[in-house]
This record gives C-alpha cells, sequence and structure tokens, in this order.
C-alpha cells in the first residue's frame, strides 16, 4: 500500500476516545508550546490523536498560536510595542461594534475598505511559471514599497525595498523549490506609516 | 460606531488579517469549522480591549501569542463545560469542536482494512507509532517535527522506519505487495 492508500484507510477507521480523562486544555496548549519532555509529549499525543474531540482542540490551540506567530513575523521589532498600543484601541472597539455578529475571515479573503495597495501580478490562487515578476497599483503619496516573499507558514523569505511598481525575482531564490508562495506590498508614505496590500498567496510550477 | 481610520489602524486591521489568514488555514488543513476560528477571533478581540481597560501598557509579541492560546483554551474549556451539561440534561450533547464524525465516509461502516490498518498503527513502538499516526492523519512533516520538538532529519528517520514497520505487519496479514515494505 501507498502512503496515500494507507492514510485513506487509516482516516476511514472510526476514532473512539481511550480510555481514562482526557487531558487538560493546559496540558494540550504545553504540548504546542513544546514544554513538555519527550515522553509526557509521547504519551499525550496518543490519547489526543485517537480521540474525536481531543483532536481538533490540539489544533485550535496550534490555530492560534501559529495565527499569533505569523501576525509578529509581520512585524518589524520596533514597530511592534506602538502598533500593540493601537491594536487595544482599534480592535476593542471593533469588539464592542462587532459583539454579537458572526465576523467570519475565510483565509483567502480579506475585509474590505483598508487595504490600498492593489497587487496586479500574481493573481491569488493562480500558477506561474519562473521566472516571477511581481506588480502593484502606485498608490499615490507613496515614497517607496516594501515587498515581502514568505512561505505558506508566513516565514519570511526575502524582503525589499523599491521605487517602482514591478519586482523581478532574482533566479538565486529557485523559485518552484517550494510550491505555494505568499507576497505583499507595503506602502512606506512620506508620514513614514504604511498601508498594504492583502496577502496574495500563488504558487510556481 | 466605526473605529478611527489612519494607517496604523489601516496596518494593525492587515495584521489581524493576517492572523485570521494563517489560523484559518491551519483550520481549512485540519477540518475545523471557521466559526471556531470566528471565535478565536473575537476572543482576542475581547482581550485586548479589557488589556485595553485595564490600562495594560506594556503589550509584547509575546503578550499577543499568549492571549491567543489562552482564547483558544477558553473556547474549549467552554465547549467541554456545555457538552458535559447537554449530556447530563438531553443526552444530546454540544457540538464538539470539529465536526469529527461528520464526513461522507464516516457515514459508510468502516472497512475491515480500515480496522487493520488502525490495529497495526497501534502496535508499533511508541515514537514511530506517534509520527505514523500525525503522518497518517494528514499533519505535515514540518507540523509533526514542531509538536514533538524534533529535527527534521528525526522526524524523517522515524516515519520511515515507522512506515516500513506499519507495512511489514500488514505484509504479514497478507495485505500489500513486498516491493512496498523497504
Amino acid at each position: 500500500m501507498n502512503d496515500d492508500e494507507l492514510r485513506r484507510e487509516y482516516q476511514h477507521a472510526k476514532k473512539t476516545p481511550p480510555a481514562g480523562p482526557h487531558p487538560d486544555p493546559e496540558r494540550l496548549g504545553e504540548l504546542v508550546a513544546g514544554t513538555l519532555p519527550e515522553s509526557e509529549r509521547l504519551e499525550l499525543l496518543e490519547h489526543v490523536l485517537r480521540c474525536p474531540t481531543c483532536g481538533p482542540e490540539l489544533d485550535l490551540i496550534r490555530a492560534a498560536s501559529e495565527g499569533a506567530r505569523a501576525a509578529e513575523r509581520r512585524m518589524a521589532p520596533s514597530r511592534w510595542m506602538a502598533l500593540a498600543a493601537a491594536a487595544l484601541i482599534l480592535v476593542g472597539i471593533g469588539a464592542l461594534t462587532l459583539r454579537g455578529h458572526r465576523t467570519v475571515v475565510p483565509p483567502d479573503v480579506m475585509r474590505g475598505g483598508h487595504i490600498a495597495v492593489g497587487v496586479i501580478e500574481p493573481v491569488s490562487g493562480s500558477t506561474i511559471s519562473s521566472p516571477v515578476t511581481l506588480a502593484w497599483h502606485r498608490l499615490d503619496g507613496a515614497q517607496s514599497y516594501n515587498v515581502e516573499l514568505l512561505t505558506e507558514r508566513g516565514e519570511v523569505i526575502q524582503a525589499w525595498s523599491t521605487t517602482d511598481t514591478t519586482l523581478a525575482l532574482p533566479d538565486s531564490l529557485h523559485m518552484g523549490a517550494i510550491r505555494s508562495y505568499d507576497m505583499w506590498v507595503r506602502a512606506m508614505l512620506a508620514d513614514r506609516t504604511e498601508v498594504s496590500s492583502p496577502l496574495v498567496r500563488f504558487n510556481v510550477k | 460606531m466605526t473605529p478611527p481610520r489612519d494607517s496604523i489602524s489601516d496596518e494593525l486591521e492587515s495584521l489581524v488579517t493576517r492572523f485570521a489568514r494563517f489560523a484559518g488555514r491551519i483550520a481549512h488543513d485540519r477540518g475545523l469549522h471557521h466559526e471556531d476560528i470566528d471565535e478565536l477571533l473575537q476572543e482576542l478581540r475581547v482581550r485586548f480591549w479589557r488589556a485595553r481597560k485595564d490600562g495594560l501598557r506594556d503589550l509584547s509579541a509575546n503578550y499577543v501569542r499568549r492571549a491567543a492560546v489562552s482564547a483558544a483554551l477558553d473556547i474549549i474549556r467552554r465547549r467541554r463545560a456545555d457538552r458535559n451539561v447537554s449530556l447530563e440534561e438531553t443526552d444530546a450533547g454540544a457540538r464538539p469542536l470539529a465536526s469529527a464524525t461528520a464526513g461522507p465516509a464516516e457515514l459508510l461502516d468502516q472497512s475491515e482494512l480500515a480496522q487493520r490498518v488502525a490495529r497495526a498503527v497501534d502496535g508499533l513502538a511508541p515514537a514511530r507509532r506517534t509520527v505514523v499516526r500525525m503522518y497518517l492523519d494528514g499533519y505535515r512533516r514540518e507540523e509533526i517535527a514542531a509538536l514533538l520538538s524534533w529535527s527534521d532529519a528525526k522526524t524523517r528517520n522515524l516515519l520511515y522506519r515507522g512506515l516500513a514497520d506499519l507495512r511489514a505487519v500488514l505484509l504479514a496479514q497478507g495485505i500489500g505487495t513486498p516491493e512496498n515494505v523497504q
């Protein structure tokens, strides 16, 4: 049986909660934080991976941890504190106005109205060939553009600053070595503030 | 009431969106409901707002990560409590975090082959068993390495050996072909 066949059969087998109590949520948090010794990690995972309720709980904690980590990677350390203070005001008001409403943000959809830099190439979700050229709409008042190329986990592969609105990625990046990339552009304005494009996911053949 | 519009709020909104996007990606990969990530976002926003009210000024990136994880833990505690109450009152049970039993495949009787594969995995040596379980459950290799705090080389090695053990066990039961067993 190849890996896909094994995976299909394994996932088809019904999960039943193992004997004994479910681990406390805090222990699942420690598992994600990597603070447990190996024997405990293995013991805990043996329950979680067999348990139909604990498995999704672990994934929710992972989603929270990775989401925060990815958001943090976006920030230059010097900017983080100022923005974090502003975060308190902005999302606080947002919480007041949005409380009681669902605000689902699908992974590939940005909330409208706040993003001013439009990416032209690549088109989100497209598969393109190397060499890769990025292009975006000029933004009035922009003095330069910071462009980031990231892995799908949010790790910055390389960042550039340019006054142009296109950027040809150098061959040295070996685009296509991994399948999926994210990119986004931040326009740097005269008052030293920034305006961002959405994250654009694309694949390279 | 409309949030103030300035470049900071624009960038902040992209930060929050980025959180949602990456958290949403894991949720999507793992079959979690969008509503669960939505609830996580709401919890996080409320936490920030409370922190502001309490006059917290020393808000670091590390704080945001801890806040996000503790928000997830609160959701889990709430769901567990709801589930227990529902079970006591109506026997119906509250919805768990994900539709672990809702897929079309789950509506069919699990095949005998599926049961035999699952039992063969149960019999693997502990470290190999864990990495094989995660791999077959759909976790990517880097996710496995991160959760187990292993190097990529160690993860790859134990996964390779674990899968070979699994195939050997299955082959002994007449399942599979020798060329797949290394």
